[in-house]
């Protein structure tokens, strides 16, 4: 049992994303509404929690604001059915369907546990990239990890 | 030349004193019973030792005065002791030399006769070297004796 | 609320994988893992570092590129431009590979590949030479094997060659077919060693073969052939095991060739007809437990010149013995048993003695009476045994009783007691070949008490920077007047006084002979040690008090009442210098009757030692007959790696000393010359020898020796 296809793989981004929190802020003219305490994103069958999410949407001329952004900080958690994933901040660009963590990611898929710090997910293409550098883009530390070797007789 | 006797004192001269504080390890082989033997003689250990003496022997025989037939005429044995002492408190080295001894053994018709021959110059040599041990060790004594209260 | 951390690793049931890297990107669509900048993976003891590494975990490949370097745990490291390797790390393709063995040996090959642990390189070159020198930029090695496969199999420790060619300073010298050397790890490992050349006059060139055979750790085996261009070969074994109490090692060689030896008439030497010839030796010794010890050696030979000629040893007596020895802190006993075997041609084997039991006992007795002085029983008993000639037996025991004392003036007083018993038997006394030693048929028993007084005075004081002992030594012995002629003498023949047993109780060797009268014995011994100077003196003689049954042989130094003056001194700068002079001055003339001089300079690397003797003796009775002699040894070390060296005994003995010899005061026995060359792979060494008197057992001529060892080669 080693690293399976990631449940990321074909994310549909337009599925609803459903967030939940102690508290919303609401700042209608930025188009921004910011959720604070034990923050809870949904959508499919990903979930992102964080202490403090500020979500953008844009406001089309009719129907309901469609949620362009999403900026985590402070515990971030990815969850889905097959992977797990810890860092400070979060970004999920929902339009450029790309998910990026940063501050020492901690990425663990069954046995498979690797540490750096900015994990970028291209949802799109499913390919991901966990690098040392920090949210400045300066080469911060390394990337390490363990992943079992599928056995094959 | 100012000499003074080394064992000035007698038996409670501190040349005797330091040798009776000697504890005096075993030594390998019969040159090492031998030496040993002389050395507990000479040194009379007291039992509670301060100091303790480390001896190990090597000994050869060479031989030499070739004639025609290459054969030779002569032997020499030579026994040779590398000895340290101890501080047994603290570990510290306090001598640590070596000393030899050589004697000659002509090479006589009967081959029994050379190694009987052999045999008695060992039981010499370990006499030899166990007494130049004593006279060094004894020397120490002298030497620090100067080294605390210098005349 | 807050997950919890990762769930713990599970138990490494699956094998894992470790890494590190500056960045890591997963591709889920080719499900591969790309790690680059300066990447490490580690899996069960393999480390790989490269600059990228691909893992296809589908394919299961890992692809390394970029300086690689696989450290594969047991000492092997392998360097390469890329690497293409399974998930398990140790197997896979590599091309540009340098292959560094654990012993620091180096396999180059354009490319190769590795197959569960088994490396195979093609177009590849090894050489356990430096590729560096001191100052660290590259150099050629000095030899390298150079081949079109090479096959490196750890499991079996060795390294094998297809189409190898062996090149030395750049320069093709040998075609090597089919070849295979051990690959350093296990350093006792089976296979030929090197191989060594030499020439002689008689033998002709000669090649001798080595094989080693490790049977198991602690027993190894050695078949060396050594073939011959004038005469047929001769094959050597030797065998070698460490038993839990000790080591013991056996050899035999022989052949089946013609010898020579000398004509007992005409002194000629002539060939003789074609036999089995063949020496064998053993050595060894076993630890029983609980003080108790076995030592045994043995030399035996079926030709009289058979060592000599096959340049084994020139040594013209064989021994053989056994002794179980028991030690304790107090006590010691052994029992020995000896046997001869006297080469020197025209010598009748039937009268080399057998001697058995020769039991020794000694008993230092623990407390301090009588007198508080301490007692030392020794006890000895002698089986001598000849198949012609001679036979005889004793048995002995004494009780030897000292007690010194110091006076507060610093003299050391020794007076000593000693009571001893000899039972002696002897057979066939008139078939001794000394008449003078043979003594009388029949049971014999003698008691001998003997007293003795010793004084030694030694004084010191500062001297030069150092410290000088002076001390003087006086001692009367006396023993009653003895039976000696009676009684066979075996072991007390070899009699030569000098400073070594000027001072013992008994001037004779051994217990047959025993010196009794009443005598005193004056000397004195000097001493200055400095730090790195240490120079010593002693001079002694004895003078008999009665002059009767002095039973000392004619050229002793103790024929006489008066003895001769023996005396040594000795020199010692450094480690560097040493000069020792050994006298014996006759006491009337005081002129030289024994004088030994030995000189030794330089360290282990570089030494010049030169040892000269001369005897005036005129010793009528033993055949000893007076000589003169020089010997010098030197070796000199230039440049890390190259060393010359050399040796000579010349005999200097002129008619005039020695009428019976043919020599006129210059004559060389033999002299040998050599160079050598050791670096960290490769031993070269060229000897000459010569030989400048005609004998059986070393004929009259030059031996060149040459030897060439290529390490792990041979």
């Amino acid at each position: 049992q080693g690293i399976t296809t990631s449940a990321l793989r074909g994310l549909d981004n337009k599925a609803p994303i459903d967030v939940d929190a102690d508290r919303i802020d609401v700042l209608d003219q930025q188009n921004q509404a910011i959720f604070t305490g034990n923050v809870r994103v949904r959508q499919g069958n990903l979930t992102l929690e964080a202490d403090r999410i500020k979500v953008a949407y844009s406001r089309p001329a009719k129907g309901d604001p469609v949620i362009q952004r999403l900026d985590a900080d402070g515990n971030v958690r990815l969850a889905t059915p097959s992977e797990r994933a810890t860092s400070r901040f979060g970004i999920y660009d929902v339009d450029k369907r790309i998910l990026t963590l940063i501050g020492n990611v901690v990425l663990t898929q069954g046995t498979t546990k690797v540490q750096g710090n900015r994990l970028t997910i291209d949802l799109a293409s499913g390919r991901s990239t966990l690098d040392g550098k920090t949210s400045t883009g300066q080469p911060g530390s390394r990337v390490s990890g363990r992943f079992a070797v599928p056995d094959r007789k | 030349c100012q000499l003074a006797p080394v064992y000035s004192g007698g038996s409670s001269g501190e040349a005797q004193t330091l040798l009776s504080g000697v504890e005096i390890m075993p030594i390998a082989d019969k040159s090492g019973f031998m030496v040993r033997d002389r050395l507990v003689e000479r040194m009379n250990p007291s039992g509670n030792a301060t100091l303790r003496l480390e001896v190990a022997l090597d000994d050869d025989i060479i031989g030499f005065g070739v004639r025609g037939d290459n054969s030779i005429i002569r032997e020499r044995r030579t026994l040779r002791a590398r000895y340290r002492l101890i501080e047994i408190a603290t570990g510290a080295v306090l001598l640590d030399t070596t000393a030899s001894a050589d004697a000659g053994i002509d090479v006589v018709s009967s081959e029994y006769a050379v190694v009987a021959a052999e045999a008695t110059a060992l039981e010499r040599l370990s006499r030899d070297i166990a007494d130049q041990i004593v006279a060094r060790l004894a020397l120490l004594a002298r030497t620090q004796k100067t080294a605390q209260a210098p005349q | 609320q807050e997950p919890g951390p990762p769930s713990a690793a599970p138990a490494l049931a699956t094998p894992m994988v470790e890494f590190q890297a500056d960045t890591l990107s997963y591709d889920e669509n080719l499900d591969v893992i790309t790690a680059e900048g300066n990447v490490a993976v580690q899996r069960d003891g393999q480390r790989l570092t490269a600059d990228t590494v691909v893992y296809n975990r589908k394919l299961g490949t890992v692809s390394a590129s970029g300086n690689v370097r696989v450290d594969s745990g047991d000492g092997t490291v392998a360097v390469a431009d890329g690497f293409e390797l399974t998930e398990t790390l140790r197997d896979g393709a590599v091309d540009n590979v340098l292959l560094i063995l654990a012993d620091g040996s180096r396999l180059a090959a354009k490319d190769g590949k590795r197959e569960n642990g088994l490396s195979t390189l093609n177009r590849a070159a090894y050489s356990p030479c430096a590729v560096v020198d001191d100052a660290g930029c590259p150099t050629r090695p000095v030899w390298q094997l150079k081949a079109v496969k090479v096959v490196h199999d750890p499991a079996r420790g060795r390294v094998f060659y297809t189409g190898a060619r062996l090149e030395m300073f750049g320069v093709p010298v040998m075609a090597l077919p089919r070849l295979s050397h051990p690959d350093g790890f296990d350093r006792n490992q089976s296979g030929l060693l090197s191989p060594d050349v030499r020439y002689t006059r008689e033998l002709g060139g000669e090649l001798r073969i080595p094989y080693y055979w490790s049977i198991a750790p602690g027993k190894d085996f050695t078949a060396t052939t050594h073939v011959y261009t004038n005469v047929v070969p001769m094959v050597e074994a030797q065998y070698r095991q460490l038993f839990a109490g000790g080591p013991i090692q056996i050899g035999v060689m022989g052949t089946y060739a013609k010898g020579e030896a000398e004509d007992s008439q005409t002194g000629e030497i002539v060939t003789t007809g074609a036999r089995f010839r063949g020496a064998f030796d053993a050595r060894g010794q076993i630890e029983h437990g609980d003080g108790w010890r076995s030592s045994f050696s043995s030399r035996l030979t079926n030709d009289d010149n058979f060592l000599g000629r096959y340049q084994v040893s020139l040594d013209s007596r064989l021994r053989t013995t056994y002794a179980l020895e028991r030690f304790e802190p107090n006590r010691y006993f052994s029992v020995r048993g000896w046997a001869f075997q006297d080469l020197t041609s025209g010598v009748d084997g039937k009268l080399s003695p057998f001697v058995l039991p020769l039991v020794d006992f000694m008993w230092r007795l623990p407390d301090k009476t009588p007198l508080g002085g301490s007692v030392l029983l020794q006890a000895n008993s002698l089986g001598l045994y000849r198949r012609e000639g001679q036979s005889m037996a004793r048995a002995l025991a004494s009780a030897q009783w000292d007690r010194s004392l110091l006076t507060p003036l610093g003299q050391r007083i020794t007076f000593t007691g000693l009571v001893r018993g000899d039972v002696y038997t002897s057979s066939d006394s008139s078939e001794a070949d000394i008449a003078f030693y043979a003594g009388r048929d029949g049971w014999k028993a003698r008691l001998i008490p003997l007293a003795a007084v010793d004084m030694e005075w030694p004084f010191a004081g500062p001297f030069f920077g150092g410290t000088q002992t002076l001390s003087p030594r006086l001692q009367f012995v006396a023993s009653t007047a003895t039976a000696n002629e009676s009684i066979p003498n075996e072991d007390s023949r070899a009699v030569d006084l000098e400073e070594s047993n000027l001072f013992a109780l008994n001037r004779f060797p051994g217990y047959d002979r025993w010196e009794g009268g009443a005598r005193m014995t004056y000397g004195v011994d000097w001493r200055w040690q400095k730090p790195g100077i240490a120079v010593q003196a002693q001079v002694g003689q004895s003078y008999r008090l009665d002059d009767k049954d002095n039973l000392f042989p004619e050229g002793t130094g103790l024929a006489g009442r008066v003895s001769d003056v023996v005396g040594r001194a000795s020199v010692r700068i450094g480690r560097y210098v040493e000069v020792t002079q050994r006298l014996r001055l006759d006491k009337d003339s005081l002129a030289i009757r024994r004088n030994e001089t030995d000189l030794a300079i330089g360290s282990r690397r570089s030494f010049l030692s030169v040892g000269y003797l001369k005897y005036n003796r005129n010793i009528a009775l033993e055949d000893l007959p007076d000589h003169e002699e020089v010997r010098a040894g030197a070796r000199v070390a230039f440049g890390k790696y190259w060393a010359v060296f050399g040796s000579t005994v010349i005999d200097l003995t002129s008619t005039a000393e020695d009428p019976l010899t043919t020599n006129d005061g210059w004559q060389p026995i033999r002299a040998r010359l050599g160079v050598s060359y050791t670096d960290e792979c490769f031993d070269f060494g060229l000897t000459w020898k010569r030989n400048y008197i005609d004998n059986p057992n070393a004929r009259q001529g030059d031996t060149i020796l040459f030897t060439l060892a290529l390490r792990n080669l041979g």
